[in-house]
């Protein structure tokens, strides 16, 4: 045993000097970043003093000027359509919700998720909480999508309203219920913000309803920024007009030099 | 008269162009066009996202870059005259842009934010070459930079 441990002893010894030094390296690597942002900004005091005033500055780095706001705004609708299949994705992969009850000692734990044609809800109880999918079958119960009425979230909720119900701050900022058929309701306890945004927005996507979340919200501007970032790479260094420039007369002749009315491209 | 451009080959949008005439292309912020001909303050081309849609545009509304023309003519290859890498780094970027959206989608959240970062930090050094600013050295360090992310991505 004692040989052996002395072994483990040399192998770790051995282990950890590289492992440091990849740490080094990649410490290194960002100061070295961060050095050559520090020396571009000293090569740049080093030139003469230009002052920038607003007319100098690009457009593309004030994100309020009318083309990235124009821009903005037409990136929007391909990315709700992102969110909402990530939404409907993660619905599809189901949830395990909890029923918490004063009544009970142990909370209860089920299972719902969406059918794969955006239909059809599956749910049922479940033995013990479970991180991963529970397939439809097991599930017994089922609420058709077209039968929903509504989604109501928090004070709205009859599982918040209830006399004797658990009603805190947290379990109602957790809280959403699916009104279906006329008079029945499928209550939710979201296990965490998140997943109540997930859930939220998923079903209101399903019900042609907009998606409102603060999740929403920030995944917006997530990938909105960055497809905007690559939209404006080939205008580095180019000045963007605030106001559309003039559209010159049409021209007098469309006798163009070359002819591609051949191409089966 | 519609004349062939001479060096005026490649050029970047700066202005969407709803192509509201004749034959007018529409244009969106940030495309890139290879121009073929001109005529009255009109350039006739394409964008290089859909090159088989040829139309006409406003030279007002695109900047002018240097570019590499070979075969002149109906049939020739333009390439915009800049440092190899920032080429490469643009069309890396461009192809991640895809993958990243998937990673969202599939709600791969580890992977989503590590590949945000290094797009970000491409973009940054990416903007630091073409800020003309740097010595001989710093591009060197920049490169070497970019060089390590774009082969981590391709992992």
């Amino acid at each position: 045993y004692l040989a052996f441990s002395g072994q483990k002893l040399i192998l770790q010894l051995n282990k950890n000097p590289s492992r440091l030094k990849k740490q080094a390296e990649k410490k290194q690597k960002r100061y070295t970043t961060q050095s050559v942002t520090l020396q571009c900004n000293t090569v740049d005091s080093a030139r003469p003093h230009r002052p920038s005033p607003k007319s100098e500055m690009l457009s593309q780095d004030d994100p309020k000027s009318r083309p990235m706001l124009e821009l903005r705004e037409k990136l929007q609708p391909e990315v709700i359509e992102l969110i909402k299949q990530q939404r409907l994705n993660r619905m599809y992969e189901g949830t395990c919700f909890r029923k918490i009850s004063a009544r009970r000692r142990q909370d209860k734990f089920w299972y719902c998720r969406l059918s794969p044609n955006h239909k059809v809800l599956h749910y049922g109880d479940i033995e013990e909480f479970s991180q991963g999918q529970i397939s439809p079958e097991s599930l017994q119960e089922k609420v058709t999508v077209a039968d929903i009425k509504a989604v109501v979230t928090g004070k709205d909720c009859p599982h918040m309203k209830e006399k004797g119900a658990l009603k805190n701050k947290e379990l109602l900022e957790l809280a959403f219920s699916i009104h279906h058929n006329s008079d029945e309701y499928l209550n939710f306890i979201a296990p965490d913000k998140h997943e109540f945004c997930i859930w939220t927005d998923g079903l209101n996507a399903v019900l042609g309803k907009e998606m409102t979340s603060e999740l929403t919200k920030s995944d917006m501007d997530t990938l909105v920024n960055m497809e905007l970032k690559l939209r404006l790479l080939d205008l580095e260094n180019i000045q963007i007009p605030d106001v559309p420039p003039p559209v010159p007369k049409e021209p007098s002749t469309y006798d163009f030099v070359y002819d591609f009315s051949q191409q089966h491209i | 008269m519609w004349t062939p451009t001479e060096d005026e080959k490649i050029g970047v949008v700066v202005c969407s162009f709803r192509g509201s005439v004749s034959l007018g292309l529409t244009l969106e912020l940030g495309e890139t066009v290879h121009i073929l001909e001109k005529c009255e303050g009109w350039y006739r081309g394409f964008s290089t996202k859909k090159p088989s849609i040829k139309g006409i545009f406003p030279a007002g509304y695109v900047h002018l870059k240097k570019a590499v023309v070979t075969n002149r003519g109906q049939y020739e290859t333009v390439v915009p005259l800049e440092d190899p890498i920032i080429t490469e780094v643009t069309s890396t970027l461009q192809e991640w842009s895809v993958l990243w959206k998937q990673l969202y989608v599939k709600h791969k959240v580890d992977l989503f934010y590590k590949l945000r970062h290094v797009m970000n930090e491409l973009i940054d050094l990416r903007r630091q070459l073409l800020s003309g600013h740097l010595t001989q050295d710093q591009v060197r360090e920049v490169k070497r930079h970019i060089t390590v992310r774009l082969d981590w991505g391709n992992e």
